[in-house]
């Protein structure tokens, strides 16, 4: 009895005008994924552990909450919604490509994230799965531009970069895989001192250690983007760049230049994304609202190797700062 | 122009970072005051100091309210904070140790159990999980940690050693290493990276040149 008056930990009430603004804002963003072609996908809270194991990048298993059903299988609150549209992708759609998903639902963690202390969120993305071409990771971003538009937020960034940047560089390089992992972590870190200090110990020759080293700094406008080409370090890291300054060209075609930066140096889930990553910033809050990329392994683990690219919006961290910054309401 | 906001560990941490930054061209002459404020500014009004509790500026820094942070690796270590970590700076050198008293290593090393003291309860228990694949029971201690293991609280302690004298004078000595290459480090916000880019990287270069200078690399 004692608990009846209280809410668990890392849950809300959300009321009135709060409850209005998250409405409206969801509605706005939904509103921008229709007229995008996307379609609404709604997924069961409820689902079977194995369809979320073995993505520690993402979702590491300490961070599901679980339940065991009336069979003993486990099962887990959903605490992503890219999962299960790669599920539903490569089983009941497996036939129709490409295919174009939004979602607007709750996911659900055990741990609570480290803003707003919440472990149920709303999330708000779309996925297109079936087309590996840069034009699907451009509609993407502009669609995840457009709807934060849409949702009143005015002054934000989006920081793209490109992961077989990294790795191409890497597979130049005869080191160990600790050590490429070491490097990784000094380049994600920024550290760097610490990462010209291994590098010259590592005895990398020529254009290779200077691209290595120059990593941590390759952030900023995406006219760096152009400077990159004249290294010569193997084709996978050279065609990264190429197809990331597609997709920026693509990008800011469709008249979103002044939204988008790069970071080069955005080396954390690189056993998820396969191409193209990106994150969304607005200033005074300290961690992106927005994120996504191309997953290109994901839906093969259904069963049906597919390409696919999309994004999620954490609309809680949203309307904190719709709802600090007393931007207005949605558009 | 904006104001670039730098979190520093109050002490001796403070102390030579105000050096370092003096180098860089930023002066602060109300640090000297010694009826010091908590927050500072510098004499042209760009840079503005916060003077924090060590296990406190990664905190600050991770939210944004603060650009920059001085602070040890240890505290870094302990607290896990999403940060960049620019700059190894070098000072206030020291490795994190287990240590117990003299001649009793091989006993606590057959203990099922064994108690652990500690300011580190983070990294105390990591190091046991990770390393020697053992749970063992961390007692969060908030100073003098040396007396837990004398007064029979714990076993051993994981602290950080500088010296070596506090563990000599207790009876202590060092079992094992947890991390050896603990010194200050110069953390930035994710975001203040990118919105304040120039004052943040020029800042780097300037404690860099200046670490170069003193031979700290």
């Amino acid at each position: 009895m004692m608990w009846k008056l209280y809410i668990p930990d890392g849950e809300q009430d959300i009321l009135a005008d709060a409850a209005r603004l998250k409405r409206e804002t969801e509605n706005a963003m939904i509103e921008v994924f229709r007229h995008g072609g996307f379609e609404e996908i709604v997924t069961p809270a409820l689902e079977f552990y194995d369809s979320f194991s073995g993505q520690r990048d993402i979702i590491p298993e300490e961070n599901m909450m679980k339940l065991v059903d009336g069979e003993g299988r486990i099962l887990v609150l959903r605490p992503d919604l890219t999962v299960p549209c790669a599920r539903v992708a490569a089983t009941k759609l497996r036939d129709v490509r490409p295919l174009k998903f939004f979602y607007c639902q709750n996911v659900f963690r055990s741990k609570k994230e480290r803003y707003l202390d919440l472990k149920e969120i709303t999330q708000a993305g779309c996925e297109i799965i079936g087309d590996p071409r840069p034009d699907a990771d451009a509609e993407i971003i502009a669609t995840a531009i457009e709807s934060l538009l849409k949702a009143g937020l005015k002054d934000f960034t989006v920081e793209l970069g490109q992961v077989n940047y990294f790795k191409g560089l890497m597979n130049e390089t005869e080191l160990p895989f600790a050590e490429k992992d070491r490097l990784r972590h000094l380049i994600d870190k920024k550290d760097f001192l610490g990462l010209e200090q291994r590098v010259d110990e590592d005895r990398l020759s020529g254009d290779l250690k200077k691209a290595l080293t120059e990593l941590p700094a390759l952030y900023g406008d995406v006219s760096l983007l152009k400077g990159l080409r004249q290294y010569r370090f193997g084709a996978k890291a050279k065609d990264a760049i190429e197809n990331l300054s597609e997709v920026v060209a693509n990008v800011a075609k469709a008249g979103y230049g002044p939204y988008l930066a790069v970071d080069l140096g955005m080396v954390s889930e690189l056993s998820y994304y396969t191409g193209v990553i990106f994150q969304g910033f607005a200033p005074g809050f300290g961690t992106p609202i927005l994120s996504g990329g191309r997953y290109d392994h994901l839906v093969e683990k259904f069963g049906e190797p597919t390409a696919a690219t999309g994004f999620s919006v954490n609309v809680d961290f949203l309307l904190d700062i719709l709802g600090n910054r007393e931007e207005g309401n949605a558009e | 122009m904006s104001v670039l906001n730098v979190a520093l560990a109050k002490g001796r941490l403070a102390d030579i970072s105000m050096d370092y930054f003096r180098a860089a061209g930023i002066s602060c002459p109300e640090f000297d005051d010694p009826k010091r404020k908590l927050i500072l500014s510098d004499e042209s009004g760009i840079v503005r100091f916060f003077l924090g509790k060590p296990s406190d500026i990664p905190t600050f820094v991770e939210y944004g309210a603060a650009d920059i942070g001085i602070v040890g690796k240890d505290t870094l270590l302990e607290e896990e904070r999403d940060l960049f970590e620019v700059l190894d700076l070098g000072f206030a050198r020291c490795k994190m140790s287990v240590a117990g008293p003299v001649g009793q290593k091989e006993r606590w090393e057959k203990k099922t159990r064994k108690k652990v003291a500690t300011k580190y309860p983070h990294i105390a228990e990591k190091y046991f999980r990770e390393q020697r694949r053992e749970r063992v029971e961390i007692i969060k201690i908030n100073g003098s940690v040396e007396l837990a293991p004398i007064t029979g609280l714990s076993d051993v302690i994981v602290d950080i050693v500088q010296s070596g004298a506090t563990l000599d004078a207790n009876g202590l000595v060092i079992y094992e290493d947890v991390v050896t290459d603990i010194s200050a480090r110069m953390v930035v916000n994710k975001v203040s990276m990118k919105t304040k880019n120039e004052m943040i990287v020029r800042l780097i270069r300037d404690f860099k040149a200046e670490l170069l200078k003193k031979n700290q690399l």
